[in-house]
Formats: C-alpha cells, structure tokens, sequence
C-alpha cells in the first residue's frame, strides 16, 4: 500500500494564497473527492498531490520520501495526472496519445514492448473509445476527448490517478461511466483523486471527501462525516436537503438561500441510480 | 519586489548597451575604406608597396593578400572583377586578351570602357561558372571583394592575384599600370601607358601659372562627405598646386563634412561629382544651399562639377580628372566644366 | 476476458486521411535524387551529363579504375568546384532551417512558428553584418559564417535570459522575448548597414546577404554547415519524445515525467544551432522553416519522430530546387535566394491555410 500525503502545504500566487494549511492523505484503494464549489483550489490541489507544483511551505511525501526526491519519470510512473482542458492543437491520433501515455516507462529510446500494447490497449477498453483509436484527436467531441485523456493516464498504470474535474464536459450516461470507472480503479487498488463541484454525482462513489472553500480545508473524512447541510450551505451557499432512496444512494436537492425580497427557487439534480460501492 | 523589478531590466539596457557598443566600437576601429567613393583614404594603409618579381618567367609577385602568385607565362586570357582593374586592363593588354570585365564596365553612364566592351564584348565576371568555363591564365580581383569568391577562384588553380585598388597617391597608380604589365606580361605596352600617365600629369601641371598663389580647392563627396589627407584627390590637389582644404582643416580620408565647416573653410574652388547628364543640375543644386552659397567659390562661380565616369576612377583614367581640373582652374575663365580627353 | 489475438503496434493504427509514411518516402526520394541531380546538371554554362558523370567518377573512384577518364579543367573545377558544393549546401541548409522549424513549432505549439522566433536568425544576421563592415569578411572565407554561428548563440543567450524567471521560462514570455530581440539586433543590422551606405561594396555585400543567397559556395561552406546541420538533426531526433509532450502542454508533460525546463533549454539551443549554422552559409532565408514542417505535417501527421525527418529531407530538396529557380528565373543575373523562397513559399503558404480553414468551416466542401 503507497500513501500520497501533503501535510501543511502553502501555495501562493503573487500576494493571493491559493492554499494554506493544506493536510491531505491518499492511500491507494481510496476513491477520495476533492468537493468545492470554483476557485475553491481543488485544481491547485491536485497539482500539488501530482508534484506540478511546488508549494512555498509545507511538505508532499509518496511512501514517506519527499515528491522532489523522486526522479520526474518516477512521480509519472506512479502518479497520472489528467487536466480539465482537452484541447490538443495537433491533429494527433488516438493512439498516438496513448503511446505518449507510456512515455515515463519507455523513456527516450526504448521502442514499443508487447507490455505498452497491452496496457494501451487495456486503457482503452476501459474507457470505452477503442473504435476511436484510429481517429484524430481534433475531430472528436469534447467529451470523447476526455475519455482519451483518462485513457492515457491510465496507460501508464499508475497507483495514483489525479482527475481534475473528469465530468465536466461529458453527458450523464458518460459522467456515471467515469464514476464507476473510478470505483473501479479504487477497487483493483489503485487511488484515485478526483476534483469535482457536482455533489450529487460524487455523493455515492467517495471513500473520503476534502471539502475546500478559499484555499482551506473546512472539512476531510467520510461522506457521512463532510456532506451536513450546514457545512454545504457554508461552502456551496445554498440550502440543501438529503434524501436517501431504498437501495441507500444519496441524493441532495439545494434551495437557494433567501435573499431579501426575492422568491425562493427550487432546483433538484438528478439522483445517480443504485451505482454505489459495495 | 523593485529588486525583481530591476533585475527584470537589466538584460535589456545590457542587450541594448552590447549592440550599440559592438556598432560604435566596428565603426570607429575596423570600417575599411570605400569601394567606388573615390579617391579614398586607406587606414593603416599609407605606404602601398608594388611587390613584383624578376622579369624571368615565371614571375612572382605578392598580393594584397601577402600571398605569393606564381605566373607562368604571358597571359592571353585574363579576367577582371573589379571595375578598375577593367580600366588598367584595358590600358595595357592587347583588348582581345581580356575575357572577362566586371559588370559597371557594361554601365554606359560610369564606364570608361564601355565602346571597348561594346566592341569586343568579353564576359561578365560576376558568374564563377562562366568565368571558369572561359580557361582564363589569371584573374585579377580587388582587394576589398568578399573571400568567397576570391577562395573559390584560388581553389581552381587559376592564379588569382588580389590587386589593391585603392590609391593615395598618382605614383602609386603609375605603379599599378607596371604591375599590370608584369603580371600580364605586357610590360613594354604597360611602360609606355606608365609615361603617357606620367607626361599627362606634367602637361596638366604646367598649365599652372608661375608664381600663381595656391588655389584652396575642397572636394565634395556624395551626401555631405569630403577628401583630407591619404586620399587620391588630395594629391591630385598637391600635384596641381593647390591646397586641400579638407586636408588643411584636419580632415583624414573620405571623411563626413558638416557644411557650416564649409563657410568657415571658405575654399575658393569647389569640386564635386554628379551622375552623368547631371552636372548643371549639381551646380545650381550647390549654388543654392545657403552655407555654399557664403562661400568664394560660389560667389565667384568657382563650383566645378564632374560626371563619375571622370571623377571616380582611380586608375590610368584618372588623367581625365587631373587635366580636366587643370583646365577648369588655371584655364581662361569660362571654359567648361566638361572635358573628355 | 483474455486475448488471444496479437495486439496491433500503434504504428498500424494510421489515419486514413494521412498518407503512411512509406508512400511518402516512396514518392519523396525519387524527387530528391531528381532535384539534386537537377541542381548538379544545371548551371549557366552547358555540361553534358556524361561529362558531369566522369568528374563525379575521378572524384570519388579509387584512381585505379578511372585512368582511362579524363576532363578538362574548367569542367572539372565547374562541376566539383562549382556545383556540387553549392547544391550540397543548399540541401543542408534546407534540411537545418526545416528541422529547426519543426523543433520550433513543437515547442511554441504553434504550427506558424518558424525558426527565427527566438532571435537566432537575427543574431546571426547580426554577426555576419558586423564581418562584413569590419572587412574581415574580405580576408577569410571563415569568419563570416564563424561571426554568424556566434551572433546566433549570443542572441539565444540574450533571449533566454531575459525570458526565465526562477529557472522557468515560460514560452509566452520566451516568444515575446525573442520577437523584441530579434526586432532590436534587426535594427543594429541596419543601424550598421546604414552607417556604411557610403560603402558601395560593403552595402551591396550586406544587402545581398540579408536577402540570402549561395553564390560561391565552396567545400569549406560544406564544412562549416553540414556538421552542425547533422548534429542538430540528431540531437533534434533524440528529443522528439519530449517534444511530443511538449506539444501537447507543458503541464501534461510534467505528468508524464518530462523535465520541461532542460527539455526546453535544449530543444530551443538545438534549433539556434541548426538556424545559425544554415544563416551561416546562406544568409537569410525564410519561409522554409515555416513552410515545410507546416505541409509535410498536413501530409504524415505531427508526431515528431517522423516529422523531423522528412521535414529535413523535404526541407533540403525544398531549397535545392529554389537555388535552381534563383539561378535560371533571369540569366545572367541570380535572383537572391530568400527572394525566391518567398515568392515560391508565399503562395503556397496561403494555398495550404486557406485549404486547412476551409475544411473547418463546414459549409464548404473541398475536393
């Protein structure tokens, strides 16, 4: 079992502190969310869990050994880390990509073993685009792209995948599709970080969620423990309501807080069907 | 903070501080002279050495290079690159032994050559290729040309003599036509063209009156420049009895001339040059520039203007420009500007 | 599930709306051999190809076999002297400024950047502006392209320094860096240039110089470019892994273990070597370092590794064909070589975006 910590971590851009007093830990096994409505620094984050950046203060240890001891082919060897932003401005293919994905393996010289094959193409199938392998990646849409890029990471058969905001630019089918995707992933032993806003699609599938708001940490433990109403409404400013279907998925609906003067509005989002870990 | 902010700074004031002084430093310490802004000074040049061999063949003789050429016999099929070497050529060999001329020699309006080109219409010697494919015995090229070339037409076997083509004084040019004849092997005809220069020189001199005063003659350039000391005009100035103004006001070379200096200088005879056909233009162009116009010499119409075919050459040519000055000077007043010889 | 079929090599997977790389070898070499042979067989005096063929033989054949041959000398120093060394320099000059552009387009992630973005191609302008007005251009054949490699480094340091902050260069500031400096050692070259108008030999040198160009090219310009040339290309193809990455974004080739900074440091020194080593010999000659990486990725595709050599090759055939066009367009004269890789690169340029742009718009169907 590796364990991925960042223990007081202090990231600061100009004046402005992106994260300050920042513990978070990740074992592998663990499906941790990383909950937080925008500019909370959940990217930032996983930057710095993945060794993109460098805090100012503060420390990020991989099995207890400093991340800037580690050789960067080694961090990409354990850690994969996809990005939120799927634009590629060459029009490479598919598999192009994912042979790029085997890069901290192959290094400079090595050519295309029979084990880059196998995890190319095993990254593929489970991410559900092996009829894309042969296309170019600017002609696909943004949430095939996605899948491409997760497709990559996982080529490298990394213990620790760092997902920033996976689900943004995908469909429901696709966003659950990812999801058990993950669960999956938690489950042979891997883990895995994800980044998200939306709670609902989260809500079922974390072993632990980090709750941020501006930088700080408000809460980091099991989802009964973070998602209260009262620390939702805190951070995401809205009233929200749990309810629990029969076979025990969560779901939340949110109310608008009142603001003087101003009818209530009443939104729900769409429960996620009986997809929880077992 | 502001450290950043300085540091971010300092490498372009460094970067710009570098250009200007690497501009500055080449200008001022290593510009070789001019090319067809003539008579020009040569720096660190003043004594121009003809080294020339025995009179055996074959002959050696040492270029501008310090490289020693060999020449095995007379040559019949000579190539010039540069336009004056056209000139010298063409003064001393025989013309159907030069195959090759540079490209101003096709130039109507600047070559002293061109009915002789026009009548036996040697090649171009700009092309490698076509000059190599002539079989030429020797090819004579300038001092100043690029390396290239000149490497190029070494590396052939032809000898390649680097001839210095820039002069400072008459006698130096009268050396030039003997060394023409030697490399050539012309030097019977390259004497006599040594003595009809030498005797054209005296004839223009003795045009000078007796116990005339010196004259105070100042050269113009192109675009405010002038000739002092180390130039070809200022020996022509010197042989001619006259004073060189530039010279005498501490001038070296072919030196940039602010015309308010030109009222303080106040020369009696003005001197300048002008594209062919445009001469009379020149003149009243000089005539009305407010500074020249203070002066005596455009008070008492002493403003001469030649075309460049006259005015520039610096080879057996330059006996034009020497007479012609001559004339204009010491001749009965009203004489034109224009002489051919 | 297990499988039992072999899995495909990525090679396989091919685009169908790329050509493999086979057929474009296929189709490129003969063409190579053809210009090249082209560029041997014509010059402004008439050799006949077996004449060409028994200096090629005496040149290289041991002299055992080739006593019973001989030529005169004038074809001799024609064709050996003249020619061949001129189109070998050409050749290695294209091959350099298209591997330097192929290097740059990867970093700058921009299929427009070309190989005078980080101020190389100015600086060695420079360099070569200042042989010529010191005069020692005049003196040995050496020091102009000697003075061009220097001003391209120099300027690349100059760049480089002015660009990193804390050890990172980011490649925004990088452009923006290079473009001024470029801007600023431009205007030193025509600060000088002017300066020494009255000059006429130096003036025309320098002019005809910054328009590019491969008169009198000797084996010595031979030697003094393909080296480097060489050196750059390998060094370019050892990189093409990270500068695969690099492409795609700084950030995600980190993720993959990328040390982006050295990687930036040496692909950016890479291609001022091959910019400077090809400015060297030919002066200023644009458009092929954009041109070519640009078309031959539209034709294989941008996966670096075999990109940066057919874009070398291309590239040499490229300006081997221009040098030809220079020389035979208006005889006797030869039209300077950048002014030809304009007018033949400008058009061709244009054709190849406005091909490309309208395929995005979907209105528009394109044969």
């Amino acid at each position: 079992m590796s364990i991925l910590e960042i223990r007081n971590v202090l990231v600061e851009r100009g004046k402005r502190e992106i994260l300050s007093e920042v513990s978070v830990q990740v074992r592998t096994g663990e499906l941790l969310v990383v909950l937080g409505p925008n500019g909370s620094g959940k990217s930032t984050l996983l930057r710095v869990l993945g060794g993109l950046w460098q805090p100012s203060s503060g420390s990020v240890t991989l099995d207890g050994r400093a991340l800037p001891a580690f050789s960067r082919r080694e961090i990409a060897r354990r850690i994969g880390f996809v990005p939120q932003d799927t634009h590629v401005d060459f029009a490479f293919t598919v598999s192009e990509l994912l042979a790029m994905g085997r890069y901290p393996h192959r290094g400079r010289f090595s050519s295309e073993t029979p084990a880059d094959r196998a995890a190319i193409h095993a990254a593929a199938e489970q991410c559900d685009i092996v009829p894309l392998l042969d296309r170019s990646v600017d002609t696909l849409s943004g949430g095939e792209r996605q899948r491409v890029l997760i497709a990559r990471s996982l080529a490298v058969q990394p213990e620790f995948i760092l997902l920033d905001e996976p689900t943004a630019n995908l469909d429901i089918e696709h966003s659950l599709e990812v999801l058990e995707l993950a669960d999956a992933l938690a489950a042979k032993g891997a883990a895995v970080v994800l980044a998200s806003h939306d709670l609902n699609l989260i809500a079922n599938h974390a072993t632990g969620i980090v709750l941020l708001q501006s930088g700080k940490v408000i809460a980091n433990g099991s989802p009964e423990e973070v998602l209260t109403p009262v620390r939702l409404e805190q951070v995401f400013r809205v009233r929200t309501e749990l309810s629990e279907a029969t076979d025990g998925a969560r779901s939340f609906s949110f109310q608008r807080l009142p603001q003087s003067g101003l009818p209530s509005v009443r939104g729900k989002s769409v429960a996620g069907p009986a997809g929880s870990r077992s | 903070m502001s450290y950043r902010r300085i540091s971010a700074l300092v490498p372009p004031f460094v970067l710009v501080a570098v250009v200007a002084a690497i501009a500055a430093g080449v200008q001022r310490y290593a510009s070789p002279p001019g090319g067809l802004q003539l008579p020009v000074a040569m720096e660190g040049e003043g004594d121009m050495r003809i080294r020339m061999g025995g009179k055996a063949y074959p002959r050696q003789a040492i270029d501008s290079d310090d490289l020693g050429v060999t020449i095995a016999k007379p040559t019949h099929r000579i190539v010039s690159q540069y336009w004056s070497i056209d000139e010298y050529l063409y003064s001393v060999v025989p013309p159907l032994d030069v195959v090759a001329v540079s490209q101003s020699a096709y130039v109507k309006s600047i070559s002293n050559v061109y009915d002789l080109v026009q009548r036996f219409h040697p090649f171009v010697s700009t092309d490698p290729e076509r000059v190599l494919a002539l079989d030429p015995d020797i090819m004579l090229v300038s001092s100043y040309g690029r390396a290239d070339y000149t490497s190029l037409a070494r590396s052939s076997g032809v000898p390649v003599y680097r001839m210095q083509t820039s002069f400072q004084t008459l006698a130096q040019v009268e050396e030039t036509i003997r060394l023409t004849g030697y490399l050539t092997g012309n030097d019977e005809s390259a004497e006599k063209e040594a003595a009809r220069f030498h005797t054209a020189i005296e004839n223009a001199q003795a045009l000078r009156p007796p116990n005339a005063p010196k004259p105070r003659i100042l050269g113009l350039g192109g675009s405010g420049y002038s000739y002092g000391t180390e130039t070809l005009f200022n020996d022509i100035v010197r042989t001619l009895g006259g004073i060189n103004v530039g010279a005498e006001n501490g001038l070296t070379g072919y030196d940039e001339l602010n015309l308010e200096q030109v009222i303080r200088w106040n020369p009696e005879w003005i001197i300048a040059e002008a594209d062919h056909g445009k001469e009379k233009e020149v003149v009243a162009q000089l005539m009305a520039d407010p500074a020249i116009a203070l002066t005596q010499a455009a008070h008492n119409g002493h403003i001469v203007v030649f075309e460049n075919r006259v005015f520039l050459p610096m080879s057996p040519y330059t006996t034009v420009l020497v007479r012609a000055m001559a004339e204009a000077i010491y001749a009965k007043p009203g004489s034109d500007s224009e002489v051919r010889e | 599930m297990s499988e039992t079929v072999a899995l495909p090599t990525v090679r396989e997977n091919a685009n169908r709306s790329r050509f493999s790389l086979t057929i474009f070898y296929l189709v490129l070499l003969p063409l190579v051999v053809v210009i090249l042979l082209a560029g041997v067989g014509i010059g402004s005096t008439s050799i006949t190809w077996p004449t060409i063929v028994r200096v090629i033989e005496l040149k290289l054949l041991p002299s055992l076999w080739t006593a019973s041959l001989s030529v005169s000398r004038a074809d001799n120093v024609i064709v050996w002297l003249i020619r061949v060394p001129r189109v070998v320099v050409a050749f290695f000059v294209g091959a350099g400024l298209a591997a330097a552009g192929v290097v740059m387009q990867g970093l700058f992630r921009n299929p427009l950047a070309e190989p005078g973005i980080v101020g190389a191609g100015a600086g060695a302008v420079l360099g070569g502006v200042v042989s010529f007005v010191a005069g020692w251009s005049a003196r040995s054949v050496i020091t102009l392209p000697a003075l061009a490699m220097l001003g391209a480094l120099l300027s690349l340091v100059i760049v480089y320094a002015m660009a990193t902050r804390g050890g990172v260069t980011p490649v925004a500031t990088l452009l923006l860096s290079g473009v001024a400096v470029s801007a600023l050692l431009g205007a030193g070259s025509s600060l000088l240039l002017s300066l020494n108008i009255v000059n006429w030999q130096i003036a025309q040198d320098i002019v005809f110089w910054m328009m590019g160009g491969l008169d009198a090219r000797t084996w010595t310009h031979v030697w003094l470019c393909a080296p480097f040339v060489l050196v750059g290309v390998l060094a370019a193809v050892i990189q093409t892994r990270d500068l695969d990455l690099l492409q795609l974004g700084e950030e995600t080739a980190a993720s993959f273990g990328v040390n982006v900074e050295s990687s930036k440091r040496m692909l950016v020194l890479t291609a001022a070597i091959l910019t400077g080593a090809a400015v060297a010999v030919a002066g200023m000659v644009g458009f092929v370092g954009l041109l070519v990486p640009h078309a031959v990725r539209l034709v294989i595709g941008p996966a670096n590794r075999a990109l940066l050599l057919a874009s070398a090759v291309t590239g040499g055939a490229f300006l081997v064909l221009c040098d030809i066009c220079a020389r035979t367009l208006h005889p006797p004269t030869e039209i300077r070589l950048g002014i030809v890789t304009a007018l033949l690169g400008g058009p061709l340029f244009i054709f190849l975006l406005l091909r490309q742009y309208r395929g995005a718009d979907g209105q528009h169907e394109h044969p």
